[in-house]
């Protein structure tokens, strides 16, 4: 009897749509606004570094070593300045702010991330339609190329060909794109050969559809909302793995701000003054978690079978 | 001429024969329907006519003339006009039939006969005319939104629409309740009386064929077994095997005698048969 109720107690509730599909887009709205913020601000900050940061992010200053963040600062004499928000995050072990550094930091991550992207989503996006649309001996060469790639420690694999092709920015984005197409392959076969299969797919042909048009009217609309959610997981890898390189010295050459390069150089310090490795992690993490959710909150809104 | 003349059409599958010298002759405005088993070979024929077999099935022989001219000599490019031209389908599954990310106007108005001056009219029109209820909300939805004999309608209206000269209706209502079923059959045969299209009718299901075709074509294991009017099928069968359908199909009718399977020792004989030839 209780089931009986309480099933048509969740009946009555219903205003529109099942109490699942109502949570669902309370979260995808969640998600929206939290990814919107962290991206927003990424992008503010890396448009605007150069107004918005407070110093030169290469500056040293060796009167200024470790200072606390502002609101920890309560030595201004020590230090010999007047305003402690002239440094809101402190300075590093060369003097250097914080801040500035992050905010310049950003600039690269998001340069980094979203042409890695781009690039690797062309690639991937036209290898694994052809795979999975015409299958056959096509399908069996790029899948194959696919597997050995995967085989590859990924992030040794970028280690060395970076230490090839130089610590350039453009080698940096190239290399990381060159490891991360295969993600797009084989996420973009698999959903093209399922919708290949499909009967609207027959459909479009008897109507006089030819394959390329097919390919490109008919199937990868369908494919869209998966890429997007890729697009920007694969954002937040590209930024992860530029953290990583700089970290270990193989990024952007040294000495200019990068979140990785702030990372290695706080963990040296982290007894004496935790705030230089702790907001680079943190942005790195707010930025992740940010790029994860908006991909997640945009494929419910694209999707017209999970979006109302 | 014939609307459609299928002649000695055969079918492989990496060497195994799925169609044997299948020939089928339809008439405009005739209903033919194409009975058999699971694995018959009546929708790959289907297939074969449209043009869109599976990867690993192959022409092996025969011609498919449309109006006389042979679709299978046609290049890939003029098969298609023909086929945009002439042909439609009415599938066997109306999910996935439909693409999941276009609304049902964009979807129809594309079939629209080349020259339609206004094609959001015309698609109402086509939907009113399936007697589809609010047909200008329906136009405006997305396929997942429709129930599955309201999709069904749709693409019933979408084959017709491109006013073609021959829709292939494979399995149509196989996907459907039995109570959508009836209102789909009618409407199939009230639409094909309206327009005066030839309509091929592939289903495993004698009853349906008894009421809405005019010929039939029975097929098992890749080859047409017996070919008659649709009245002399159901009264005279001629064939063993026929019968012996026949024999295994429920009726109203007759009391609840039980029904006969079709007997192993006939299949067995059939498939020898077919090793000869």
């Amino acid at each position: 009897m209780s089931s009986v109720e309480s099933l048509s107690l969740e009946k009555g509730r219903g205003g529109g749509g099942t109490g699942l599909e109502r949570s669902t887009e309370k979260i995808s709205r969640l998600r929206m606004v939290f990814g919107g913020a962290a991206i927003g601000a990424l992008l503010i900050a890396a448009l605007f570094a150069p107004w918005i940061a407070p110093h030169d992010p290469t500056l040293d200053d060796l009167f200024l070593i470790n200072m606390p963040p502002a609101w920890l600062n309560d030595d201004l004499a020590y230090f010999g300045i007047e305003n402690a928000w002239a440094y809101p995050l402190g300075t590093d072990s060369l003097g250097r702010d914080v801040a500035s550094r992050l905010i310049y930091g950003a600039r690269l991550a998001v340069i980094v991330g979203v042409s890695v992207a781009c690039l690797a989503a062309l690639a991937g996006v036209v290898l694994g339609a052809l795979a999975g649309f015409y299958g056959g001996w096509i399908d069996n060469v790029i899948s194959r190329i696919v597997d050995v790639w995967l085989s590859f420690p990924p992030v040794l694999l970028s280690i060395i060909l970076v230490a090839m092709l130089g610590t350039t920015l453009t080698s940096v984005i190239i290399v990381v794109a060159v490891i991360d197409w295969t993600r797009f392959a084989r996420v973009v076969r698999a959903d093209v050969l399922q919708q290949r299969s499909r009967d609207y797919i027959d459909a479009a042909r008897i109507t006089g559809g030819s394959d390329p048009s097919i390919l490109i009217r008919e199937v990868l609309p369908n494919v869209l909302p998966l890429l997007i959610t890729l697009f920007f997981f694969e954002i937040g890898i590209a930024v992860t793995v530029e953290t990583i390189l700089s970290f270990v010295s193989l990024s952007v050459s040294s000495g200019a701000a990068t979140w990785g390069d702030m990372i290695a150089e706080g963990r040296r310090v982290i007894n004496e003054a935790w705030w230089v490795m702790a907001f680079p992690v943190g942005a790195l993490v707010i930025t992740i978690l940010g790029l994860n959710a908006m991909g997640d909150a945009l494929r419910f809104y694209l999707d017209p079978v999970l979006r109302k | 001429m014939s609307l459609l003349q299928v002649d000695s059409l055969s079918l492989g599958l990496r060497g195994a024969p799925v169609l044997r010298k299948v020939n089928l002759t339809i008439e405009a405005s005739e209903i033919a329907g194409v009975v058999g088993e699971s694995g018959a070979g009546k929708s790959m024929l289907g297939k074969a006519i449209l043009g869109v077999l599976p990867r690993d099935v192959t022409v092996t022989g025969g011609a498919i003339r449309l109006n006389g001219t042979d679709l299978l000599a046609l290049r890939p490019r003029a098969r298609r006009a023909f086929l945009k031209r002439d042909l439609a389908l009415i599938p066997q599954d109306p999910l996935s039939a439909l693409n999941p990310c276009r609304t049902i106007s964009a979807q129809l108005a594309e079939v629209l006969p080349k020259g339609t001056t206004d094609a959001k009219v015309e698609v109402i029109r086509w939907l009113d005319a399936v007697r589809i209820p609010s047909a200008t909300k329906v136009a405006k939805s997305f396929p997942h939104v429709l129930s599955g004999g309201m999709r069904q309608r749709a693409l019933i209206a979408a084959a017709f629409a491109s006013r073609p000269k021959l829709v292939i209706a494979d399995e149509p209502t196989t996907a459907l309740d039995v109570t959508v079923q009836k209102d789909v059959l009618h409407l199939i045969r009230e639409m094909q009386r309206e327009t005066g299209v030839g309509l091929m009718f592939v289903t495993h299901d004698l009853c349906l064929v008894a009421k809405i075709c005019h010929s039939v074509t029975v097929m098992h294991g890749g080859r047409v077994i017996e070919q008659a009017a649709c009245t002399d099928l159901i009264n005279r069968p001629a064939h063993a095997y026929s019968q012996a359908l026949l024999a295994a199909t429920p009726r109203p009718d007759q009391a609840r005698q039980g029904l006969e399977p079709v007997p192993t020792a006939l299949i067995e004989r059939m498939v020898a048969e077919a090793g000869d030839g």
